[in-house]
C-alpha cells in the first residue's frame, strides 16, 4: 500500500472535515520522521525501503480509522465551530453596541462616554487656555450666555491620561466659584435654590475627559464680557476665563 | 475589550491602597503617608468577607465591615471608607494638635455598629454542655487622631437617640487609636444622624490623670463627600 492510500484509509473514519484533514497531516509528518529515523539510523537504505518500513511502522490503517473514528466525533468538532462563530458574532455585536449605543450600558454599569447635550460655541478667547490641578487638566471649552435664562453657560472640561480616574463631581461643586464681569461671585449649588448661586450639572464625558456645564447668573451685559471660574481645592487652585460674544437660545 | 469590560465593572483596582489613592486624586486631595488600614490578614473570626481587620498594640484582633483607609499629615488628615455601597465616602478631618475624633460612617449616616472583636475560649453551649465559645463583642467604630504619647486609656461618650453609650478604645501603630461605644438595641428610627450626636471624649495616662477632655458634635466640621458606588 503505498502512503497516499495508507493515509486516506486511515483518516477515513473522521466525518468531521476540518479534524480529518488535521490528523492526516499529524500522521504524513510521523511518517516522515519515520523515514528520517531510519535514514539516519540506516545511511545505506534506499529512501523507498525507509518509506516503506515507516509505513509498515505506523500499524494497520483499518485498525487505525477505527480508533480514529471513535475519538473524532463530528459533532464535537461542528460544535466548536458554532462556538468560535457565536464567540466572534457576540464580540461584534458588542463591540457594535459599544461604539454607537453606549448610553444603553447605564443600567448595567457606567457607560464608558456619553454625548447627548447640546454643543454650544467655543469661547472667542481664553486667558490662560489651560490650567492643572493634581491629575487633571482643565480648559473653559464652550462659553455662551443663554438670553431665556439670562445666565453665561460656560462648559468645562476636567481631562487626565488616566481614563480609570475621573474627577468626582462634588469635589468639582464644593470648590467651584464663578465670577460674572461685574464681579458678582457665585458658588456653585447642585439643585436650585433661593439664593442667587451657579449650577453645575455633567454634561458629557469621553475616556480620558469629563465636560461639565457651568451656568452661572448674568446680571448687566455689555456685549463683550469675560467670564471666569474659578476652583479652589485641597490640592490646588485655578482661575480660567472666557470670552463671551455668543447669544443663543438652550434647545 | 479587557478594557471595556473593565470600565463596565468600574475600574476595580487590585488593592484598598490604590483605590484609596485614586479617590484622593478624583477629589482633588493631596496625598500622604497612609497611617491606617484594616487589611490585615489573620486566621480571621471575621463575620463577612468583606470585613478587615487591624491589630491593635496589645494584639487584639479588631474587625470592621468594610475597608478604611487614612493617611495624615500636620494638619489633617484623609479617612475614606471604600465600599462599592451607600456608606463609602471619603472625608478631610482637620487636625489642630490635640485629639480629634473621626467616626468610621458619613456624617449624614447612623452610628452603626461596624466594629467587633472576639473573645474564646471554654464555655458552655446554652443547653449548658461544655463547649468552645466563640464571643462577638460589637461597638461603633472611630478613629482617633492626635491623641497624647501618654495615652493609656479612652473613655469615650455619646448620646445617640437620647441614649447614652460608652466605651473605650485600643492604641494602634502611628499614634491613632480605635474607639468604639457598645452598641444598645437600639431601633433606627430612634437613633439620630451622626452630625447630630455630642460626644465627650476623656484621655488618661498611666497613672489614670486626665490628659485631654474635648466634646462637641461629631463630624462637626461639615460635609462629606460620598464616593458613588
Amino acid at each position: 500500500m503505498d502512503r497516499t492510500s495508507w493515509l486516506d484509509t486511515a483518516v477515513d473514519g473522521i466525518r468531521f472535515g476540518p479534524d480529518r484533514k488535521a490528523v492526516r497531516a499529524e500522521l504524513e509528518g510521523h511518517i516522515e520522521d519515520k523515514t528520517a529515523d531510519l535514514q539516519r539510523i540506516f545511511p545505506d537504505i534506499p529512501e523507498g525501503e525507509a518509506r516503506e518500513r515507516a509505513l509498515a511502522g505506523m500499524g494497520d490503517p483499518e485498525e487505525l480509522k477505527i480508533s480514529l473514528a471513535k475519538i473524532h466525533k463530528p459533532w464535537l468538532g461542528y460544535l466548536w465551530r458554532v462556538s468560535q462563530v457565536l464567540a466572534a458574532g457576540a464580540l461584534g455585536v458588542f463591540l457594535f453596541l459599544c461604539v454607537f449605543k453606549n448610553d444603553y450600558y447605564q443600567s448595567a454599569g457606567f457607560p464608558l462616554w456619553m454625548d447627548w447635550t447640546a454643543h454650544f460655541a467655543t469661547p472667542a478667547e481664553v486667558s490662560p487656555e489651560k490650567a492643572r490641578v493634581g491629575d487633571f487638566t482643565f480648559e473653559i471649552v464652550e462659553a455662551v450666555w443663554l438670553e431665556d435664562r439670562d445666565e453665561y453657560l460656560l462648559t468645562l472640561r476636567a481631562s487626565s491620561p488616566r481614563f480609570w480616574e475621573q474627577l468626582n463631581d462634588q469635589a468639582l461643586y464644593d470648590g467651584l466659584t464663578g465670577v460674572t464681569p461685574d464681579g458678582a461671585r457665585c458658588s456653585m449649588q447642585r439643585l436650585a435654590s433661593e439664593q442667587p448661586a451657579g449650577t453645575v450639572h455633567l454634561a458629557r464625558w469621553g475616556l480620558f475627559h469629563r465636560e461639565f456645564g457651568v451656568y452661572i447668573p448674568a446680571g448687566e451685559r455689555t456685549g463683550e464680557d469675560w467670564v471666569t471660574l474659578e476652583l479652589d481645592a485641597p490640592q490646588g487652585s485655578f482661575a480660567l476665563s472666557a470670552l463671551v460674544t455668543e447669544e443663543v437660545a438652550e434647545p | 475589550m479587557l478594557t471595556l469590560i473593565w470600565g463596565l465593572a468600574g475600574y476595580p483596582l487590585p488593592t484598598a491602597e490604590l483605590e484609596f489613592r485614586r479617590l484622593e486624586r478624583t477629589h482633588l486631595l493631596p496625598q500622604s503617608e497612609i497611617v491606617f488600614s484594616n487589611g490585615a490578614r489573620s486566621e480571621g473570626r471575621r463575620v463577612s468577607k468583606s470585613d478587615g481587620s487591624v491589630f491593635a498594640l496589645d494584639g487584639t484582633e479588631l474587625y470592621l465591615r468594610g475597608r478604611f483607609v487614612a493617611d495624615a499629615r500636620e494638619e489633617w488628615a484623609v479617612l475614606a471608607c471604600l465600599d462599592r455601597s451607600y456608606n463609602s465616602f471619603i472625608r478631610e478631618v482637620p487636625l489642630d494638635g490635640g485629639p480629634v475624633l473621626a467616626p468610621l460612617v458619613p456624617h449624614n449616616w447612623y452610628l452603626d455598629t461596624n466594629g467587633y472583636w472576639v473573645t474564646e475560649g471554654p464555655g458552655e453551649t446554652p443547653e449548658g454542655e461544655p463547649a468552645y465559645v466563640y464571643e462577638y463583642h460589637n461597638f461603633s467604630a472611630f478613629l482617633l487622631f492626635g491623641a497624647p504619647e501618654e495615652t493609656v486609656r479612652a473613655e469615650l461618650t455619646v448620646r445617640d437617640g437620647g441614649v447614652e453609650r460608652t466605651g473605650g478604645g485600643w492604641a494602634l501603630e502611628n499614634g491613632l487609636w480605635l474607639l468604639g461605644v457598645e452598641d444598645e438595641e437600639t431601633r433606627v428610627r430612634d437613633r439620630d444622624r451622626v452630625s447630630e450626636i455630642p460626644y465627650t471624649l476623656r484621655l488618661y495616662d498611666a497613672a489614670d490623670t486626665l490628659l485631654a477632655e474635648r466634646s462637641g458634635r461629631l463630624w462637626e466640621d461639615g460635609d462629606t463627600s460620598s464616593v458613588s458606588g
